[in-house]
């Protein structure tokens, strides 16, 4: 397919998937057009308040600001009923551009009201666009598209605000920052040009439900999921994520705002003058979106993989903790430039590429409510809250080091709470996926007794055989205390009627008669078949008949079958039990497999080396290998030469390796990993798989990660190798392709299996299934879960191995992680 | 339990009547009459069940004494009218595989060499 120029020139910077180059143009044109004229309204904003009304009525500014909050997203929500999003995006940015030019028309009469008034409007319009951009981003991405593609978008907001800075400085330079608000207005007009492109664009196959249109005019206000107020707090408050998120969010502004206070409080004592000061916020906020902007190219994106969410939420905080204390040893201009500077750009930048982050695990509908309560209402209300703590310091005349002091405290309060809410974030997006499929050993085991069913299948296969072996599956059964009626009735369907009639008798469960006189129940029974088979002369009779039944070919087969059966039906400690390994290498399977079963039921030990021959045998392997797996650890220490010898048959060799799984204790678990460095690629398989079983079967086993993560880390360089011959075997035949996408698949396969070893089992498969056969949505949940649990080093590793990148970058990316891995 | 002893030919037929179990036997042992039997030159045994209500395993231990001794004195044992749920025992034991059982004292005294 031919690439566009744009496609091109963007996919150099970015992961960026054909087709999607226009939409992310124009997200980052619309944060642009909106950032730049929100620097400019801000600048204005701060150098008429100070200017005409000083630092200390910003309390009020504040909570003027957060009291019209509420009523703005009152109105907000009662928009959001009739119209569609982006008509209310489209009237809200008509809004601004209208107003801003009242407040240009009004500013020359320099009304000492003015200020306040403007300081409101800014700060509204600041809320407003920004919460219907990351809206619209939200609605349009999938989370793991926003994750990819934030960095971009970010850059376009900051690159607005660079620009809008340059325009305050160049205007107010030329004593012209009255006409600034003009311009903002036509940047808005730019951007509603760019709204109208981003919303036709959405209407593309992948976002086919189209929410521009508004709810149909029959639909109820409740049926609907737009939210409405007491919705909206009801999930804040009901929803625990969401109100570590609430106050989270809270800390951060009341932080910023004590921030702010003494930023403003340091630049009066300093700067004189409107448009002396108009220059300088110019000069500040041009050069803090620089200093973003560079954060957000170098940070960005390679600082999840490195940090994860966690690092993300906490630096921005610290770095605050760290030019506060600074400011309470020195209150002067530069420590209070590095302390808002590193306030604005981590901000803009990390701080919030990761708050957008942590709303992806909540359900849209849910997010959607969330967002506007958080993101306008919530904003404003925690500065009023800032407000008012400012209100009572500056009422016991505490000065910027002390204000500073207090800050530092909160700040420590907010870090606490980030730590808290990347737990539960981590917690969110493992709830939110779900395991696809078990293991189909445990989908059976948890639902089915492989043992006992296996013993009813033998005692209907028994019954065409002979009485005698019927007999004694039926007293097993009895024995084992699994006589049920509905046994009972299964069995008697297959059996004729004088059978039935006989049977029923002898073997019910509930008691009857073995004489008519004297009463009969199943544990006398069984008592007494016990009594006549401890008999010694009982056991010489047995013993004289299986040794001329073991000297018969395989015309005595069916009663080799019996003698197999009986001796494990026999009491501990009978010499017939010696018998067992002849029987086990007898030439039939079937005799073979009675005895296996037999000695793995008595846990006869003289029968393993006869068993674990048997491994060699197709016939029998089968039978061997459950039979082995009985004799738990006991096994193991005879199975660990065989699965070490390289001259055994790799069957044989693979068979055992199936013992250990079943066996599934910590020693056959240690056998098995030690066994790990030493396989060659057609046992690798085998005994991944099988310590996986064991580790699904038993989570709570541990492994030592030493040679687990040899192994992972030679699994992931072939597979990286495969990948890369994967992208040059152009000219390969259909059978090579097919066999090379197995290789990978099972590799792939492999590489998280070992993962799961050294990780939560269930966090790793639920990741690995999600990615392999969930939707879109779920998939980008997985790799979320897998940045935020694997290693730095291994998720450099493992994420590009599963992320889907554009043909372009495949080889590249590849090669680079193979040389690194050299 | 009573047991009777009779003969036809060469053959000691027990005529055995209610339970063979530890309680019943008194002076003298199943076995014991087996092997006074033996003793007296009588090596070809029928045990006929077709009186017995019970046997526990004391019984079952007297018949394979009394099998073990008669096969090593080279004679034969043969049993008759076995009841269904002592066939079913003598089958989940496999001693069903070890005595010659038959049907009726007919069968059992036609099938003696």
């Amino acid at each position: 397919m031919k690439r566009n120029f744009l496609y091109k020139f963007f996919s150099r910077f970015m992961i960026l998937y054909p087709g999607e180059e226009k939409t992310a143009l124009l997200f980052f044109s619309y944060f642009f057009l909106i950032t730049a004229p929100h620097t400019i309204v801000k600048s204005i904003r701060n150098a008429s308040f100070l200017d005409t009304l000083g630092k200390d009525s910003l309390p009020y500014a504040y909570l003027l600001t957060a009291l019209l909050t509420g009523l703005v997203v009152a109105l907000h929500t009662s928009l959001q009923k009739r119209f569609s999003k982006y008509k209310l995006i489209q009237f809200s940015l008509f809004f601004f551009i209208l107003t801003a030019v009242i407040f240009w028309s009004l500013f020359p009469y320099q009304y000492r009201w003015l200020p306040m008034v403007y300081w409101v409007w800014a700060n509204l319009m600041v809320v407003v666009l920004m919460a219907h951009f990351w809206l619209t981003v939200n609605e349009v991405y999938n989370p793991r598209e926003v994750k990819r593609l934030v960095g971009f978008f970010g850059s376009g907001g900051i690159l607005g605000g660079i620009a809008g800075g340059g325009f305050t400085k160049f205007f107010a330079g030329a004593a012209l920052s009255n006409h600034l608000l003009i311009f903002s207005s036509v940047l808005l007009g730019a951007g509603m040009l760019i709204v109208s492109g981003i919303f036709r664009q959405k209407t593309t196959p992948r976002n086919s439900k189209d929410e521009t249109k508004p709810p149909p005019k029959n639909k109820s206000p409740a049926a609907s999921i737009q939210p409405g107020w007491k919705t909206a707090f009801t999930s804040l408050k009901t929803n625990s994520y969401l109100t570590l998120l609430a106050v989270m969010i809270t800390l951060s502004l009341i932080v910023s705002t004590l921030i702010d206070f003494q930023f403003n409080g340091i630049i009066e004592q300093s700067i004189q003058g409107r448009d002396n000061l108009t220059g300088f916020f110019g000069m500040f906020n041009a050069g803090l979106m620089l200093f973003a902007f560079a954060l957000q190219l170098i940070l960005t994106g390679p600082s999840f993989n490195r940090l994860g969410v966690k690092g993300m939420l906490v630096i921005y905080p610290l770095s605050l903790l760290v030019f506060s204390l600074g400011l309470v040893a020195f209150p002067v201009l530069i420590t209070a430039i590095l302390l808002k500077g590193s306030d604005k750009s981590l901000s803009y930048s990390i701080n919030q590429s990761a708050r957008e982050i942590l709303y992806l695990p909540i359900p849209s509908s849910l997010k959607y409510q969330a967002k506007v309560v958080i993101d306008i209402f919530l904003n404003r209300i925690a500065k009023a809250a800032g407000a008012v703590l400012l209100i009572v310091l500056i009422h016991f005349n505490l000065n910027i080091r002390l204000i500073s002091s207090v800050s530092a405290v909160f700040i420590l309060g907010w870090i606490i709470v980030n730590l808290q809410v990347s737990r539960e974030y981590i917690r969110m997006v493992k709830q939110t996926i779900k395991r696809k499929w078990h293991r189909a050993e445990k989908s059976v085991s948890d639902t089915l007794d492989m043992d006992y069913t296996k013993l009813i299948f033998d005692i209907l296969e028994s019954q065409k055989r002979s009485p005698a072996l019927y007999a004694m599956f039926v007293y097993d059964l009895i024995q084992q205390g699994k006589m049920s009626p509905d046994v009972k009735r299964i069995i008697a369907q297959n059996t004729d009627e004088a059978k039935v009639s006989s049977l029923g008798d002898l073997f019910n469960s509930e008691g009857s008669s073995f004489s008519t006189e004297t009463s009969f129940n199943a544990e006398e029974l069984t008592t007494n078949i016990d009594e006549i088979m401890s008999l010694d002369d009982y056991q010489k009779v047995i013993d004289l008949h299986a040794e001329q039944l073991i000297r018969k070919d395989r015309e005595a087969d069916l009663e080799k079958m019996e003698l197999a059966k009986i001796i494990g039906l026999m009491p501990p400690g009978s010499g017939l039990q010696a018998k067992l390994p002849f029987l086990i290498r007898d030439a039939s399977p079937e005799v073979a497999r009675f005895a296996m079963e037999s000695a793995a039921r008595i846990k006869n030990e003289d029968s393993i080396l006869a068993i674990f021959e048997c491994l060699e045998n197709p016939l029998k392997r089968e039978d061997a290998v459950s039979a082995l797996a009985k004799f738990q650890d006991k096994a193991v220490d005879h199975l660990r030469p065989l699965i070490f010898d390289a001259n055994v048959d790799p069957d044989a060799r693979k068979a055992a390796i199936s013992v250990l799984a079943g066996i599934g204790s910590p020693k056959a678990a240690d056998a098995l990993i030690s066994l790990l460095p030493k396989t060659n690629a057609g046992l690798t398989s085998a005994v991944i798989d099988a310590l996986d079983k064991i580790r699904s079967e038993k989570p709570d086993i541990s492994f030592s990660p030493v040679k687990i993560q040899a192994k992972l880390l030679e699994l992931i360089k072939i597979h990286y190798r495969m990948l890369i011959q994967k992208e040059e075997g152009g000219k390969a035949n259909k059978l090579d392709r097919q066999d090379l996408k197995k290789s990978l698949s099972d590799s792939r396969s492999n590489i998280f299996k070992l993962m799961g070893l050294i990780y939560s089992h269930n966090d790793i498969m639920k990741a690995y299934q999600n990615i392999q056969a969930g939707t879109k949505k779920s998939a980008a949940y997985a790799f979320e879960l897998l940045e935020n649990t694997l290693q730095k080093e291994l998720r450099s590793l493992i994420i590009p191995l599963v992320e889907e990148y554009p043909p372009e970058m495949r080889r590249k990316k590849y090669k680079q992680i193979i040389n690194a891995l050299e | 339990m009573n047991i009777n002893i009779r003969k036809a030919g060469d053959i000691s037929i027990f005529d055995i009547e209610g339970e063979i179990r530890r309680s019943e036997f008194m002076d003298s042992s199943l076995h014991d009459m087996v092997k006074d039997l033996l003793e007296e030159g009588n090596r070809k045994i029928l045990l006929n069940l077709k009186n017995v209500d019970f046997i526990d395993s004391y019984g079952v231990g007297e018949i394979l004494a009394g099998y073990i001794s008669i096969n090593n004195a080279g004679g034969q044992l043969k049993l008759a009218h076995i009841s269904q749920k002592l066939s079913l025992v003598f089958q989940v034991t496999m001693l069903s595989k070890v005595f010659d059982i038959h049907d009726t004292e007919k069968d059992a005294l036609d099938d003696f060499s």
